[in-house]
C-alpha cells in the first residue's frame, strides 16, 4: 500500500512544471496589461492637460480680440450722432471754401490719427468721394470700402470694415466706418467718416503672439467666403497668406475650414502644411472670423512617446525578469525531482521496514468512509488489536467516546490537506484501558494529488507523563524552598540553581549555571570545597556543616550545609547536590545573647544597686552583688546558699507578706519601701523593685533595693522645712507665688489665689495663658522670661484684679535659683499699693489745681501790674500839668502885675506855688516808691563805705555851713542793687542830716554790726530822735513824726528805704528816743557777698 | 529877625503851651513859633499836608519842641515818622514832656531824639530848661544843612 508514493512524488513533480508555465503567463499577461494601461492612462491626463492648455490659449485669444474690435468701434462713435460734428461736416460740406471748418474738421480727424491704430482718417460725402483726409490729398478708397460705405448707411450705426486689400497699394487694411446723418434734416446722410487699420502695427502681432513657449504652436484668424475659408493673416509656417491662402470647406480634418463652419472645440486634424495638429477652435462674437489656436501633434505628444519609450522598456525588462525567474525555478524543480524520484525508489523499502518495525502505531484510515486501510505491528501492540481485526473497519473501538468529535474534525482538517501534529489525547486499548498517546495525523494523495487517505501515527505518552509529573512535583518543590539547593558536577561545575539560591547569594540563575561553586565559596575555605568533594566521593553525605559563603554584593553569608551525593543510572556519583541555610540571624541570635549574658552578668555585679536574686519558696538567695553585701555588711559568700530568715534580715516580716502578696497580684513590684536588718543591726530603708523570675524551674525573687534612709530623712526634713515656709507664705500679709523654669505655676499663696479667685491647688501646673486674658498672660510671661534670662530682680507696679477690683500692687519678682546656682524658676512677692496709688493721684490732682491756681494768680497779678504801671504812667503824665500850670501861672501873676497886687495876694500867689511844687514832689516820691516796686534789681557788688561817704559829701556841699561828724564804717561791701540800695543811703542819710540840723553837735554813723551771724547795717544819729510808741507809724507812706514846718520832707523816705531793703530779702527797722537821736537797721539777703 | 528859622511846638495843653510860649517870649527868642495841638496836626505841618497842604516844605524848623502824650497820634509816633521820611530825617527834636518814665525815655531817644527834658513844675525851672534849650539848640548848636535830609 505504500508503494503510492513514489507515484505521487513524480505526479507533484509534473504538476510543478505546468503550474510554473501557468505562472510565467500570468505574469506576462499581467505585467504587459499593467504597463498597456498605464500608458493609457497617462495618454489621457496628459492629452486632458494639453488641451486645457489650448483652450485656455484661445478663449484669451478670443477676449483680446473681441475687446480690440470694441475698442476700434468706440472710437468711430466719438463722430456718430456727435451733434456739433455733424454741424462742421454740413457747414463744410455745403461750403468747402470755409476754411474754419475745414480745418476744425481735420483737428477733430488728427485726434483720432494720435492713435497709432489709424494710418488714416477721411471724410466721405454721401457719394463716397473723399472730401477731406488725412494725411491731405489721399486718393479715392477702395471699392470694398466704398461698397460698406453705402451699406454703412443703411445700417445707420458704426461698423468695422473687415480685412481687405488695398487697391492702390495692395497691402491689406481694416477699417472703421461712422456714417453722419444731418439730424435736421430727416436724417439725410451727409457723409461718412473712414479710420483706416493697419493690421501690422498690432492686430496680427497680437494674434500671432503665443503665451508660451513652443516650436509649432500658433493662432490664427479665418473667415468664410462663400465654399472657402481664407486665412485672415500671415502664418507662421507659411507666407503671405493673408487674405491669399484659401482652402475648401470640405476639408474636415483641416481646422481652419472647420473653424470657418463655426464648430468650437478641440480637434485633432491636418493643418495647411499637411502635418497632424492639435487645435482648439473658436468664433469670434459679433465678427466674421474664426480662431484656430493649434500645435502640432508632433510637439504636443513628444513627451509621451518618450513616456511610452520608457514604460515599454521598463515592462520589458519586468517581462524579461519574470522569465528568469520562473525558469530557474523549473529548472530546481526538475532537479529536486530526479532526485526525489530517485531516493523516493530507494526509500521505499525501507520506508515500509521502518513503519513495520516502528514502536510507534501507525495505521491509516480512508478519508470518506473512515475505514482502517493499515495497520502496523507498533498498532497491533499498543491497542492489543491485530491488522486483521481492524482493517476494513471503523476503528472507532480505540476511540473514547469523548473524543469521537475530534477524530472527525480532525480528519475534516486533514481532508483538506493540514497535519495535526502530536496531539495529545486518549484512546483506548482493547480491554478499555485508556492510554494517554501523542498522535500526528497527515493526509495522503493519490497520483493526482487528491486527498484520499489520512495516516495516523500514534505513541504511547502514559509513562512519559507520569515521570513528567513527578519531576514538576520535585521542581516545584526545590523552587519553592527557601534554602538555596544547587547541583554541581564533582568538578564543581553548577548544573542547577534555584530560586532560594537566587536569593541568598543574589546571583540568578543564568549567571551560574555552568560556573564553579567556588565562586561563592571564600577565599579562605577554598580548601574545604575540595574536602567536601573528596568526602562525596567516597559516598559520604555532609550534614549541617556550618559555614560561610559569599554572595553577589560580596556579602558573607552564615550557612549550614547539607550535601548529597548525586548517583547516575548505574549508582556512580556524577555530582553532588547541596542545600545551603541562611543561619545569619540565627548566628546573630546566638552572639547577641551570650554579649547580653555577658553584660547582665557584669552589669549586676558591678551595679551600684543593691541587687539580690532569691528563691521564692524558702527566701534562699542565689546570687548578691558588691553593692548589695556592701550595703548589708555581709560578704557575698556568706550570703549566697543561705535564706533571709538565717540571716534575720526582715525588720517586720509583715512587710513581706504585702510584698509577696503584691508580687503575686502584679508579678512586678516597684519602689516598695521596706526596712531591712544589715549584718551590724542597723535598720536600712530601702525601695525595693523587681519581679518573679522562673530560673530551673524554681520560682525566684530578682530584686534591686535602694538605700533611702537618707531620702527619708531629707524628706521629712524638706516637709518640715516645707511646712515652715508654707506657714510663712500663708501668714505674711504680700502676696507670693512661684513658677518653674517653663513658667508653670509651682505655688501660690492663699490671699493672691484668693485675690485672683482662685483655688490655690487650680492654680499648680498651669501656666498664665491657662488662668489670664491674652493681653495679661502675655505680660506676665514676657516678665518672667526677662527675669529669667537676666537673673536681675525686679520691682514693677502693676495693676491687677483682685476680687473683680482694680487694684495696684507692687511687685518684686526674683529668680530662683537651686543649689547649681541655674535659674529654675521665678518668685514673685506682691503687696498692695492701691491706697498709696491713691493718695499719689491725689496728690498729683491737687498739685495741678495748685499750679493752676498759681497760673491765675499770676495771670491776675501781671493784669493789676499792667494796671498799676498804666496808673503811674497816667499819673506821671497828667498829675504834674495842672501844677505846672499853677505854679506857673502864679508865677506869672507875680511877675506881671507884682505892681497891682498887695502883699497879701502875692502871699497867696506864694502859697499856691509852693502846694504846686510840694504836690509834685509828693506825686514824684509815690512815683518812686511805686516803681521801686517793680523795677528790676541788677546786684552787684557794692561798696556801701564809698557810698555813704560820697552821699554824705553831698550834703555837706549842699548845706557847707553844718558841722556834722560823719563816721561810716570802713570796708562795708554787700552785694545789692546799686540804684536803689543808694536811695536807701540817700533817705536815711538825708534823714539823719535833717534831724540833726538843730544840734550843735552833729554827729551821723554809718555802720555794721554782727549778730546771729547775720550782717546789721544801721544808720545813727545824735538828732530829733523820735518815740518808740509811733516806731510802727515810721515806715508807713507818708507818715510823719514831725510838721513839716520843723522838719521838711513827704514821709516817703523810710516806707521807700522799706521796701527797697524788703525787695531785697532784708528787713528794716529803727529805734530812737525822742531827742537822743534815732537809728535806722537794715539786713541784706546776702548772697555770694562773701567773695 | 526874619532870617530866623521857625520852632515848632507840639503841645496839647493849651496851659502848657503858653507857659512855653511865655518862657521863650520871656527868654527874648524871636523865632517864628508855630503851634501844632496834636500829632496829626504836627505831621500835617512837617509834610506840607491837610490844613497845611502847599506849604513850602524847604522851610522846615530849626527845633521841635514834642510832647509826648498827644490826642490822635503820639509823640512817640510823630517822631517815627519824622525819623522815617528823608524830608524830616535830620530835624532836631527835642522831647519835652512831664513824664520821667525810663519807658519813655528809652523810647524817644532809641526813636532818634536828640534830648529829653522833663518839664519841672516849678516855674522857674522850666522857664530856665527852656532858655537854655533855645540857647543850645538856636544858637549853639549848628542844625543840617537845609534838604540835607533829602537824599
Amino acid at each position: 500500500m505504500f508503494e503510492n508514493s513514489s507515484k505521487f512524488a513524480r505526479q507533484d513533480a509534473h504538476t510543478a512544471e505546468w503550474v510554473l508555465g501557468l505562472i510565467f503567463a500570468c505574469l506576462a499577461a499581467g505585467i504587459v496589461g499593467t504597463g498597456y494601461f498605464y500608458y493609457r492612462n497617462y495618454e489621457k491626463i496628459y492629452r486632458a492637460a494639453v488641451e486645457r492648455q489650448l483652450t485656455s490659449i484661445a478663449d484669451l485669444k478670443v477676449s483680446d480680440l473681441v475687446q480690440w474690435r470694441n475698442e476700434r468701434l468706440g472710437d468711430g462713435s466719438i463722430f456718430f450722432q456727435n451733434a456739433s460734428f455733424t454741424a462742421l461736416v454740413r457747414r463744410f460740406l455745403e461750403k468747402p471754401e470755409d476754411l474754419d471748418s475745414k480745418q476744425q474738421l481735420q483737428v477733430w480727424l488728427s485726434k483720432c490719427q494720435a492713435h497709432n491704430w489709424y494710418d488714416q482718417t477721411r471724410l466721405l460725402d454721401a457719394q463716397g468721394v473723399t472730401r477731406l483726409s488725412l494725411p491731405a490729398a489721399l486718393p479715392a478708397v477702395s471699392t470694398s470700402v466704398a461698397r460698406s460705405v453705402s451699406e454703412g448707411t443703411r445700417l445707420g450705426r458704426v461698423t468695422l470694415h473687415d480685412l481687405y486689400r488695398s487697391e492702390q497699394d495692395q497691402q491689406i487694411y481694416m477699417g472703421v466706418l461712422v456714417p453722419i446723418f444731418d439730424e435736421q434734416n430727416a436724417n439725410r446722410l451727409l457723409g461718412t467718416i473712414f479710420l483706416r487699420i493697419d493690421p501690422s502695427t498690432y492686430l496680427y502681432p497680437m494674434i500671432q503672439r503665443w503665451p508660451t513657449p513652443s516650436s509649432t504652436a500658433e493662432t490664427l484668424i479665418v473667415r468664410r467666403e462663400g465654399n472657402e475659408v481664407v486665412f485672415l493673416n500671415n502664418l507662421r509656417f507659411q507666407r503671405n497668406t493673408a487674405l491669399t491662402l484659401r482652402e475648401s470647406l470640405d476639408g474636415t480634418l483641416l481646422p481652419a475650414a472647420q473653424a470657418a463652419l463655426g464648430k468650437e472645440g478641440i480637434m485633432e486634424g491636418i493643418d495647411y502644411r499637411g502635418v497632424p495638429v492639435v487645435a482648439a477652435l473658436r468664433t469670434i462674437p459679433d465678427s466674421p472670423w474664426s480662431l484656430v489656436a493649434r500645435i502640432d501633434a508632433s510637439e504636443v505628444y513628444a513627451p509621451l512617446h518618450s513616456q511610452l519609450r520608457i514604460i515599454v522598456g521598463l515592462f520589458s525588462a519586468l517581462l524579461f525578469g519574470a522569465g528568469a525567474g520562473v525558469g530557474f525555478i523549473w529548472r530546481g524543480q526538475r532537479a529536486l525531482l530526479s532526485r526525489t524520484e530517485h531516493s523516493l525508489e530507494s526509500n521505499r523499502g525501507k520506508l515500509v521496514a521502518i513503519i513495520e518495525s516502528s514502536d510507534n502505531a501507525i495505521y491509516s484510515k480512508t478519508i470518506d468512509g473512515a475505514l482502517i486501510t493499515s495497520w502496523n505491528e507498533g498498532a497491533e501492540r499498543l491497542f492489543g488489536y491485530k491488522a486483521a481485526e481492524m482493517i476494513g473497519q471503523s476503528g472507532v473501538s480505540i476511540i473514547p467516546q469523548a473524543f469521537l468529535a475530534e477524530e472527525n474534525e480532525f480528519r475534516g482538517r486533514v481532508g483538506k490537506g493540514e497535519h495535526i501534529r502530536s496531539h495529545e489525547t486518549v484512546r483506548i486499548a482493547k480491554g478499555g484501558r485508556p492510554i494517554a498517546v501523542s498522535m500526528t495525523v497527515s493526509p495522503i494523495r493519490d497520483s493526482a494529488g487528491r486527498i484520499i487517505e489520512e495516516s495516523a501515527i500514534v505513541s504511547d505518552i502514559t509513562e512519559r507523563r507520569r515521570a513528567e509529573e513527578s519531576r514538576s512535583r520535585l521542581a516545584a518543590i526545590i523552587e519553592s524552598s527557601d534554602d538555596a539547593i544547587i547541583s554541581k558536577k564533582l568538578d564543581g561545575t553548577i548544573t542547577s540553581w534555584n530560586a532560594g539560591a537566587e536569593k541568598l547569594f543574589g546571583y540568578q540563575v543564568a549567571e551560574m549555571i555552568g560556573q564553579p561553586i567556588t565562586r561563592i565559596i571564600p577565599p579562605e575555605l577554598q580548601a574545604d570545597e575540595k574536602e567536601i568533594l573528596d568526602r562525596l566521593k567516597n559516598g559520604g553525605r555532609i550534614r549541617s556543616y556550618e559555614t560561610v559563603r559569599i554572595a553577589k554584593d560580596g556579602r558573607r553569608v552564615n550557612t549550614s550545609l547539607t550535601i548529597s551525593p548525586i548517583f547516575d543510572g548505574e549508582g556512580k556519583i556524577i555530582g553532588a547536590s547541596k542545600i545551603c541555610r541562611d543561619i545569619s540571624e540565627r548566628k546573630r541570635d546566638e552572639v547577641a545573647l551570650r554579649e547580653s549574658e555577658k553584660r547582665f552578668s557584669e552589669m549586676f555585679n558591678s551595679s551600684p544597686v543593691a541587687t539580690s536574686l532569691s528563691t521564692v519558696r524558702e527566701g534562699r538567695y542565689l546570687d548578691v552583688n558588691d553593692a548589695w553585701a556592701k550595703m548589708y555588711e555581709r560578704p557575698r559568700d556568706d550570703v549566697v546558699g543561705r535564706t533571709v530568715f538565717d540571716l534575720n534580715i526582715w525588720v517586720d516580716l509583715d512587710r513581706r507578706a504585702a510584698l509577696f502578696a503584691k508580687l503575686q497580684e502584679r508579678g512586678i513590684v516597684r519602689d516598695f519601701e521596706m526596712e531591712l536588718r544589715s549584718k551590724s543591726g542597723r535598720v536600712v530603708q530601702i525601695s525595693w523593685s523587681g519581679t518573679k523570675v522562673v530560673i530551673g524551674g524554681e520560682s525566684c525573687l530578682l530584686g534591686s533595693a535602694l538605700d533611702i534612709t537618707e531620702r527619708k530623712l531629707a524628706e521629712e526634713m524638706l516637709r518640715a522645712s516645707e511646712a515652715k515656709f508654707r506657714t510663712l507664705v500663708e501668714n505674711i500679709p504680700q502676696k507670693i507665688l512661684m513658677k518653674d523654669r517653663n513658667c508653670r505655676w509651682i505655688s501660690i499663696s492663699k490671699n493672691l489665689a484668693r485675690d485672683f479667685g482662685f483655688r490655690p491647688e487650680d492654680v499648680v501646673g498651669k501656666t498664665d495663658s491657662q488662668l489670664f486674658t491674652p493681653e495679661l498672660a502675655a505680660k506676665y510671661h514676657a516678665d518672667d522670661v526677662r527675669i529669667m534670662e537676666t537673673g536681675h530682680v525686679e520691682e514693677l507696679e502693676e495693676k491687677y484684679l483682685a476680687e473683680g477690683k482694680e487694684t495696684w500692687v507692687n511687685t518684686i519678682k526674683t529668680p530662683v535659683r537651686n543649689a547649681n546656682g541655674e535659674i529654675v524658676g521665678v518668685l514673685g512677692i506682691f503687696w498692695d499699693i492701691t491706697e498709696r496709688k491713691q493718695a499719689q493721684e491725689a496728690l498729683r490732682t491737687l498739685n495741678a489745681e495748685l499750679e493752676q491756681r498759681v497760673r491765675d494768680r499770676t495771670t491776675a497779678l501781671e493784669a493789676s501790674n499792667k494796671e498799676l504801671e498804666a496808673f503811674s504812667y497816667s499819673v506821671s503824665h497828667d498829675l504834674r500839668a495842672p501844677l505846672r500850670a499853677m505854679d506857673g501861672f502864679s508865677m506869672a501873676l507875680l511877675d506881671d502885675n507884682a505892681g497891682k497886687l498887695d502883699e497879701t495876694a502875692q502871699g497867696y500867689l506864694r502859697r499856691i506855688r509852693a502846694g504846686s511844687q510840694r504836690m509834685a514832689t509828693l506825686i514824684d516820691d509815690l512815683l518812686n516808691l511805686s516803681r521801686v516796686t517793680r523795677a528790676k534789681l541788677l546786684r552787684e557788688s557794692v561798696d556801701l563805705t564809698a557810698m555813704a561817704e560820697e552821699i554824705g559829701g553831698e550834703f555837706q556841699k549842699s548845706q557847707p555851713e553844718r558841722q556834722v561828724a560823719l563816721i561810716v564804717a570802713p570796708g562795708l561791701a554787700v552785694y545789692a542793687d546799686r540804684s536803689t540800695l543808694r536811695v536807701v543811703l540817700n533817705n536815711l542819710l538825708g534823714n539823719a542830716w535833717k534831724f540833726t540840723g538843730r544840734c550843735a553837735q552833729a554827729r551821723i554813723e554809718v555802720g555794721a554790726q554782727e549778730r546771729d551771724g547775720q550782717r546789721i547795717f544801721f544808720v545813727r544819729d545824735n538828732g530829733a530822735g523820735f518815740d518808740m510808741a509811733y516806731v510802727d507809724k515810721l515806715f508807713g507812706a507818708f507818715q510823719r513824726l514831725h510838721s513839716t514846718q520843723e522838719f521838711e520832707g513827704t514821709g516817703i523816705g523810710l516806707a521807700l528805704v522799706q521796701r527797697i531793703i524788703n525787695r531785697h530779702g532784708g528787713r528794716a527797722w529803727a529805734e530812737g528816743a525822742v531827742g537822743r537821736g534815732a537809728t535806722v537797721y537794715f539786713t541784706l539777703e546776702e548772697k555770694g557777698t562773701d567773695s | 529877625m526874619n532870617g530866623l528859622k521857625t520852632i515848632l511846638i507840639v503841645e496839647d495843653n493849651p496851659d502848657d503851651l503858653a507857659l512855653t510860649l511865655r518862657a521863650l517870649k520871656g527868654h527874648n527868642v524871636a523865632n517864628k513859633i508855630v503851634e501844632a495841638h496834636d500829632g496829626v496836626e504836627a505831621l500835617d505841618y512837617l509834610f506840607g499836608t491837610g490844613a497845611h497842604a502847599g506849604r513850602d516844605l524847604r522851610e522846615q524848623p530849626q527845633l521841635v519842641l514834642l510832647d509826648l502824650k498827644l490826642p490822635k497820634v503820639d509823640g512817640l509816633e510823630v517822631l517815627r515818622r519824622m525819623r522815617s521820611d528823608p524830608r524830616t530825617r535830620l530835624l532836631s527834636v527835642v522831647i519835652l514832656t512831664s513824664s520821667d518814665e525810663e519807658k519813655d525815655v528809652v523810647n524817644g531817644y532809641a526813636l532818634g531824639a536828640n534830648s529829653f527834658v522833663r518839664k519841672p513844675v516849678d516855674f522857674n525851672q522850666f522857664a530856665e530848661s527852656v532858655r537854655q534849650l533855645g540857647c543850645y539848640w538856636l544858637l549853639i548848636n549848628e542844625p543840617p544843612p537845609p534838604c540835607a535830609g533829602i537824599p
